[in-house]
């Protein structure tokens, strides 16, 4: 029994113990060596990163966002990033559930409107990358993505992230989308003798529920677009007036008026300018109406516009026939990694 | 020598749990290998687009001045289609009563879909 | 004086380096390769590119005008099909264009069979390819009134 400890007593290993262990070790280090190679994959992400970004591809391309209530008139792009960030779920520009692959314009303005700066939180935009991670992406793998978006025609691209690494592989899909942009009505205003002002006219019910014959593609969405109305031919010097809706004091109708705008710039209250050769905009922004409130109101309202010089507009404008500009053909890439 | 010498014996077993280790990391590793095809495979078995497209187009008939009433001419071509080039059935029924009712179904022999889309007149 | 007393270490080092190289060989030769879902990932790409360009092309740009793909097809033009569906895959937003090829089939039916049209001819020397689809409904000279079928088989260059 003694025998098997006294090794350690005389100071000598037996050569015998020493040539089996060295043995041992060595094939010990070969196989140690040999398996790094295998257990480094049960920690790599290179599975993930396609899988991750073809579901953001899914999201952005497919999904309107959350919220998206159509009754309520909450839409997510609607919202306000400094007091209702925490409610903005999901990212996701289409313009609704059942038309895939065709985006919102102003969905797409406000998710690329992004700073990395600590000051964001208190700004009406987007943390890079903390919102994006948390809304978009999800996971607990804080990856890095890189999305654009690139209109074909016009040329006009939108960016977030930084590019990917050279020699770092990332996953990346591609989508063919199509942007759906604001209406714009335009008025070619005719300074003769018998204006009395430029009308146009408004069927609330047409606008709030469009015909069924018209896909959601092509229907004038007062709620979640801008609607632009561009007077343009004044001949003579004109300030305008004043811009009222009529009837006066229905209730539903904002008290504020829609934004006006010169030559994109904001027509100012007290120092009005002179409109001859210029463009004037009459901008109904998103969220300006509520559907609720539209409800009350009475079939027909008008926006009147009122100048000092006699202004009227060759056919009188009825809403919600003007058409949408064409959709366009857009690219949206995402890279992660 | 009635007692086999087994000192060093625990070399064999140090090297037996080695083994052992690693048969149980290769179980695991295995599992991860399935995980991460899984998910590509299963977006490709998935038939959304198709689904996509059959909704889209009954959607389309129905915008287009309201041909529900004679959908029935447009069936056979979809669903011998179907069938022909996507070995898919597919069947869709006008159920109008009162409210514009439509009956879809779907089925590729891995994914079925029904769906009864109905909307006010 | 040599004697084979004094092996017994040496035995069991070499039976239980000899176990451990065998087991790790037999695990790593049936490890899986990852590299086969690459090519499934591919696909999954390509597959959803592909659907989404034709559905591009199938929805109308204005409200009353009639889409791109519908008129291809109306007018029989792969012309205009090519130069529009390349444009929409080919596209990237870095500027660079993407090789992607394709040949287009239209599959209509006649009585009770499914008879094939060719609308745009390519060559296919058998890459990896994937099939994506589209409804449409046509009614021209070549196809009265009828909803056909349009195949695209799509492959990298």
């Amino acid at each position: 029994m003694n025998d098997k400890w006294r090794l350690s007593e005389d100071a000598q290993l037996s050569i015998d113990f020493i040539i089996g262990f060295t043995i041992f070790m060595i094939a010990f280090i070969f196989v140690a060596t040999m398996m790094s190679g295998l257990l480094v994959n049960l920690q790599s992400q290179t599975i993930d990163y396609d899988a991750v970004a073809y579901r953001t591809g899914v999201m952005l391309a497919e999904d309107p966002g959350n919220p998206y209530d159509l009754d309520n008139i909450v839409y997510w792009n609607l919202l306000d990033l400094t007091t209702h960030r925490d409610e903005v779920e999901r990212l996701g520009l289409s313009i609704g559930r059942n038309s895939p692959v065709i985006l919102q314009q102003a969905k797409i303005e406000k998710f690329f409107s992004w700073s990395s700066s600590s000051s964001c939180e208190s700004n009406d935009e987007f943390c890079f990358p903390a919102d994006y991670r948390q809304k978009l992406i999800f996971g607990d793998y804080p990856y890095n993505f890189h999305i654009s978006l690139e209109e074909i025609e016009s040329g006009r691209s939108w960016s977030l992230g930084p590019e990917p690494p050279d020699n770092r592989p990332y996953g990346y899909t591609r989508r063919a989308v199509l942007i759906k942009k604001p209406s714009v009505a335009p008025i070619d205003a005719i300074q003769d003798d018998t204006g009395v002002g430029i009308n146009i006219t408004m069927n609330i019910y047409d606008l709030v529920y469009p015909p069924a014959e018209i896909k959601p593609a092509h229907q004038v969405d007062i709620f979640q677009e801008d609607l632009i109305i561009n007077v343009t031919g004044f001949t003579k010097d004109t300030l305008l007036q004043s811009v009222s809706w009529f009837p006066l004091g229905s209730l539903g109708i904002p008290t504020e008026s829609p934004t006006i705008l010169v030559n994109g710039v904001p027509y100012p209250d007290y120092s009005p300018v002179n409109l001859k050769n210029n463009n004037l905009e009459i901008r109904i922004e998103q969220g300006y109406f509520n559907r609720e409130k539209l409800a009350g109101l009475p079939a027909i309202i008008e926006l009147r516009l009122m100048f000092d010089e006699t202004v009227s507009d060759g056919n009188p404008l009825v809403l919600e026939n003007i058409a949408n500009p064409p959709l366009s053909p857009a690219v949206l890439e995402v890279k992660i990694w | 020598m009635a007692r086999l010498n087994d000192s060093g014996q625990w070399i064999v077993i140090m090297g037996f749990i080695v083994s052992i280790a690693i048969f149980l990391l290769a179980l695991v590793v295995a599992e991860s290998a399935i995980v991460g095809k899984t998910t590509s495979e299963s977006v490709l078995e998935f038939p959304k687009t198709d689904i996509q497209d059959l909704r889209s187009e009954l959607m389309d008939m129905r915008w287009d001045g309201f041909k529900v009433s004679t959908i029935d001419d447009y069936r056979d071509d979809i669903v011998n289609l179907s069938l022909d080039r996507k070995n898919t059935v597919v069947w869709y029924e006008n159920q109008t009563v009162d409210k514009l009712t439509l009956y879809i179904h779907y089925n590729n022999g891995i994914t079925q879909y029904n769906e009864i889309y109905s909307e006010e007149g | 004086m040599v004697n084979d007393s004094g092996q017994l270490y040496t035995i069991e080092g070499v039976a239980a380096a000899i176990m451990m190289v065998i087991t790790a060989y037999l695990v790593i030769s049936s490890a899986s390769i990852f590299t086969p879902q690459e090519k499934h990932v591919a696909q999954m790409q390509l597959e959803q590119l592909g659907h989404d360009a034709l559905v591009v092309m199938d929805t109308p740009r204005e409200n009353g005008v009639e889409s791109n793909l519908s008129d291809a097809i109306t007018y029989w033009r792969g012309d205009w099909f090519r130069d529009n569906y390349t444009e929409l895959i080919n596209t990237k937003t870095d500027g660079a264009t993407d090789t992607l090829n394709y040949n287009v089939t239209i599959y209509y039916r006649d009585g009770t069979d499914i008879k094939p049209e060719v609308l745009v001819p390519q060559d296919y020397y058998r890459e990896n390819a994937v099939k994506v689809t589209q409804w449409v409904y046509v009614d021209s000279v070549q196809f009265q009134d009828k909803i056909v079928l349009v195949e695209v088989l799509l492959w990298r260059d």
